[in-house]
């Protein structure tokens, strides 16, 4: 059989691709660089740990294993150098610490309030805070009394300095929008909350519609609102 | 998204250093991928909306993710697999949701442009690509959509090379009944 001329793979023509849609492009690719910035700390944790545990399970019970050995034979040979086991009942040594503050659980973090100051901006009657602290960013909106409620948080790169450089709350029906325009550097885009009663409560719907907004006036345009009004 | 391909070593720089969190690398990379992977998953799903909803998934799980990828492959191969595991999931969602004898038929129908009508012979045959089985499709669309060679293509399919031209075999076998 003459296969290379009944071979319809061998005849397949270039497939025809349509262009992606620019709007849908850049949308994408802002997202996702902006997601970068916020996750981008979470990966040199997991590589500092790599090292510890080793490339692969065999590796990691391999050494468990020495160490084990290890451990049993410092047991036996030096027993001398073992300190006599405290008598459970005493309590342990205490360290200073205040009154209500429970330990800080392994790998979890303070709170952010615990750990950086607040820096407050207002934007009319609007008062928004940002907290950077190292890998970690929380952003509040603060009512005139001081009392704060966090819109967002997450992590960052340490380098960076998340900024809120503007605000607008917006009475709408069925609730009132507080949109917020924070980020770091060029890569700035808009989120909008929405008012449930309690509070604030981000809006993945209306951040979608306004996250690239020129300003203000863009924003009130995209949510169908009244730049005038 | 300036269209400039980075060439592969310069592309496996640029992932090295985004994975060490540098945000600029990140950029750069994204930017140069998108068509790339919109590309990719065109070429399994044939409809521009459910390529760029694809398309989408697979950026956020790279700023998510990136770390995660171990280099022992390399990182177009690791990209192709990505792209084409979450087309997959996204055909057997939509598969869920119509009927399997229904679908072949509105495929084409449904999902060809206007701007494509020239080109409905080509888009036809690529369709009926499409509708092969699971793994035939992604061979036939590896080796002789994206031309990679046998060996890619087995890499990112996490097969042997012989198992994708036993794919390749059996594709034609198909192709041959249908086109």
């Amino acid at each position: 059989m003459n296969a290379a001329s009944h071979d319809p793979l061998s005849r397949l023509p270039p497939d025809h691709i349509p262009e992606p849609s620019a709007a849908r492009m850049g949308e994408t690719i802002a997202t996702a660089q902006q997601l970068f910035a916020r996750q981008s700390m979470r990966r040199p944790d997991k590589e500092r740990k790599r090292p510890f545990f080793g490339r692969t399970w065999m590796e990691a019970i391999l050494g468990a294993g020495l160490a084990s050995t290890a451990a049993a034979l410092a047991f036996v040979l030096a027993p001398a150098l073992i300190s006599v086991p405290t008598p459970q009942s005493e309590p342990p040594p205490a360290e200073p610490y205040r009154m209500g503050m429970q330990p800080n659980p392994p790998g979890r973090p303070l709170d952010l309030d615990l750990v950086a100051p607040l820096e407050l901006r207002q934007f009319g009657e609007v008062g928004i805070g940002v907290r950077n602290a190292g890998e970690r960013f929380g952003i509040y909106v603060v009512q005139p009394s001081g009392v704060e409620q966090e819109l967002v948080s997450g992590p960052k790169a340490a380098a960076e300095t998340i900024s809120v450089t503007d605000a607008l709350l917006v009475g709408a029906e069925p609730a009132d929008i507080l949109v917020v325009r924070s980020g770091f550097g060029e890569l700035q885009r808009w989120e909008a909350f929405v008012h449930d009663g309690f509070g604030f409560t981000v809006s993945a719907a209306l951040s979608r519609q306004i996250w690239d907004a020129e300003g203000r006036e863009a924003v009130l345009e995209r949510l169908g609102l009244d730049p005038g009004g | 998204m300036d269209g400039q391909a980075l060439d592969g070593a310069a592309l496996e720089d640029l992932v090295i250093r985004a994975q060490r969190g540098d945000q600029a690398a990140f950029n750069r990379l994204i930017a140069d991928q998108y068509r790339f992977i919109f590309r990719v998953a065109f070429r399994v799903l044939g409809h521009k909306s459910d390529a760029e909803d694809v398309t989408q998934t697979v950026c956020m799980r790279l700023a998510t993710t990136l770390g995660s990828f171990d280099r022992r492959a390399s990182f177009t191969s690791w990209l192709y697999r990505i792209t084409i595991n979450a087309a997959r999931d996204l055909l057997r969602a939509q598969m869920r949701r119509q009927k399997l004898a229904d679908s072949a038929a509105a495929f084409v129908a449904d999902h060809v442009e206007a701007d494509q009508e020239a080109q409905r012979h080509v888009a036809d045959i690529w369709n009926t690509v499409r509708q092969l089985p699971e793994k035939q499709r992604e061979a036939v669309i590896l080796v002789h959509g994206e031309g990679l060679s046998q060996e890619e293509a087995a890499r990112i399919m996490s097969c042997q090379k012989v198992t994708v031209a036993w794919h390749l075999h059996n594709a034609r076998k198909a192709l041959r009944e249908l086109l």
